[in-house]
């Protein structure tokens, strides 16, 4: 009991997700940039950005499934 | 990002007309020296921009006036140009390169657009991100303040904002920048009808999405268009560890993907850009004002004739419109072969009259501009943008003040001799005015039992203080009414 609650405690927390969003993203340098890119503006396209990377692989995947069932039928 | 300051009126004798802006991006300088804009640049600005000059992007919105042209100087004419630079502006280095940008006749800002405007430069701002995305390039700002209009027609001029991308990264840094001063005021205005002159007077940079968070209701904290637009990044920057954090360059496992995820990015932008288009027939106070006026259909005419017969007397190639309501009078002008600025404080008739100079191709320039409380010198040492009037200054050939003399005067107070005074600092030659005296009906509506303060009010005395800075060259009584129409020349 005392261990859910723990661990909804974890989950609740922003700092996991946002902890479990950098993870998302190994490969980071720093950027020189002169406007502010805005916080959670940025962080909203990196979530987007994690859901689209893997529709990216999905496409890749279908096309390529596509392109096998295509030319079997041939 | 930059902006464009206008010629001081009075040019002090050592600083010259040179004026420095665009100075956030240390890349380069504009400057404006005998109203030619000149862009001063590093050597890694000059490399960026040689570079996107040589895109098809900037080639095809070039040729499609959609973006300034660009010229570089001549040794002699760079020395020449040197030699109108009494000093060199600070910030700029004897080693910087220069070139010079074509000039756009009337600079104008986001708080003198109508939303519409505001959509257009953000269509631009987003038709060149996707453009220059196929050719590896990227926007490193996102600001209204790139986008200048040219009549109807937006025209991206900040040159120096694009930059050639690392191929992996797959985010968009002006994004937020993009929210914060595109999407964000025009969702503000269409769902809680904010005036957009109000956020942009009030913030350089946009409106952030916790300013906008805190005044949403729960229903609109949950619905399109803030759900994602504040709402969702309000609460992904609630952690402060985040917020903190540096802005990271993130890369994809390949190039390919990094594409894939900035142009989807940049499709769903426009798709909440294209659902936050002004809607068209709104209504307001002043949008039905013409149809409601006082006018026979003959005095209608005659003094359509009027302005028609004098404005292809004179052919003024700039017409200023003060109060122009729906713009038939400035589409007089504009297709008589004037390029208009059509003023008036109501956004939605300025809307429409942008909507229609667009679609019809007529060189009008409606802007969100009170006459009474024209727009100031906004941004760093009020240098940014130059106030409404300080561009206007004998920028005209002829000022068209129809039916807005006794709206000045009775709702705002301003005395004649002021408003006469005021025109004649911004037109070089013309002036057609409209007198209309207090015991019109219009008139007394608007006095409201203030009547007593204009009962000197006279034919006579008009004519003699117009008469102080201009020759009357004729005037027209209107049928069927007590107004009368007047075309003077400037003393």
């Amino acid at each position: 009991m005392k261990q859910t609650s723990r661990l909804r405690r974890i989950l609740l927390r922003k700092d996991t997700w946002a902890a479990l969003l950098c993870l998302l993203f190994l490969l980071e340098q720093p950027v020189y940039a002169y406007i502010d890119p805005g916080a959670g503006s940025l962080m909203w396209q990196l979530v987007v950005a994690a859901f689209v990377g893997l529709l990216f692989y999905w496409r890749k995947f279908w096309s390529f499934f596509r392109i096998r069932r295509k030319g079997d039928k041939r | 990002m930059i902006a464009v300051a206008a010629k001081p009126a009075s040019k002090p004798a050592s600083s010259d007309c040179a004026f420095v802006s665009s100075f956030r991006d240390p890349a380069g300088r504009l400057v404006c020296v005998d109203n030619r804009i000149f862009r001063f640049v590093n050597s890694q600005g000059r490399s960026a921009l040689d570079d996107f000059l040589s895109t098809a992007t900037a080639h095809r919105f070039q040729q499609a006036n959609r973006m300034v042209s660009s010229t570089d100087l001549t040794a002699e004419e760079a020395a020449q140009l040197q030699g109108r630079l009494s000093s060199r502006p600070a910030g700029i280095d004897a080693k910087w390169d220069v070139v010079e940008h074509s000039k756009i006749d009337f600079p104008s800002f986001p708080f003198e657009w109508p939303p519409e405007m505001l959509h257009a430069a953000g269509v631009l701002t987003l038709d060149l991100a996707q453009s220059a995305l196929t050719e590896g390039m990227g926007l490193k700002d996102a600001s209204p303040y790139n986008v200048l209009f040219e009549g109807p027609n937006p025209v991206f001029v900040d040159l120096l904002s694009f930059e050639r991308r690392d191929p992996s990264d797959f985010t968009w840094l002006a994004y937020g920048q993009f929210v914060r001063t595109f999407l964000l005021p025009l969702a503000l205005h269409n769902v809680c009808g904010s005036p957009l002159e109000r956020l942009f007077l009030a913030k350089r940079d946009g409106v952030e999405p916790e300013e906008v968070y805190r005044q949403l209701t729960l229903s609109q904290k949950l619905r399109f268009p803030f759900r994602t637009l504040a709402t969702l990044p309000v609460w992904l920057a609630g952690s402060s560890s985040v917020s903190a954090a540096p802005a990271k360059q993130r890369l994809a496992r390949s190039e390919e993907q990094a594409q894939f995820i900035l142009g989807s990015l940049l499709r769903r932008a426009k798709r909440v850009l294209h659902r936050l288009e002004p809607a068209t027939n709104q209504a307001s106070k002043w949008s039905d004002y013409e149809s409601s006026n006082r006018y026979s259909p003959s005095g209608a005419q005659a003094k359509e004739a009027f302005v028609s017969e004098a404005l292809r007397e004179f052919c003024p190639k700039k017409v200023l419109d003060v109060g122009a309501n729906r713009g038939r009078y400035s589409e007089i002008a504009a297709r008589q072969g004037s390029a208009v600025v059509a003023i008036d404080s109501d956004h939605v008739v300025m809307g429409e009259l942008w909507r229609r100079a667009r679609s019809e191709g007529l060189n009008i320039l409606p802007l969100v501009v009170n006459f009474a409380w024209p727009s100031p010198a906004m941004g760093w040492r009020n240098r940014e943008s130059s106030s409404f009037l300080e561009r206007s200054r004998e920028h005209f050939d002829a000022v068209l003040m129809l039916a807005v003399v006794h709206h000045l005067m009775v709702t705002d107070g301003i005395p004649l001799a002021e408003i006469l005074e005021a025109s004649a600092e911004l037109t070089r030659d013309l002036l057609l005015i409209e007198f209309v005296p207090p015991d019109d009906p219009m008139f007394r509506q608007l006095a409201r039992g203030r009547e007593e303060l204009h009962a000197s009010l006279n034919q006579e005395l008009f004519e003699t203080v117009c008469r102080k800075h201009y020759v009357i060259v004729r005037a027209f009584q209107i049928e069927g009414s007590n107004r009368r129409l007047y075309l003077m020349r400037k003393r």
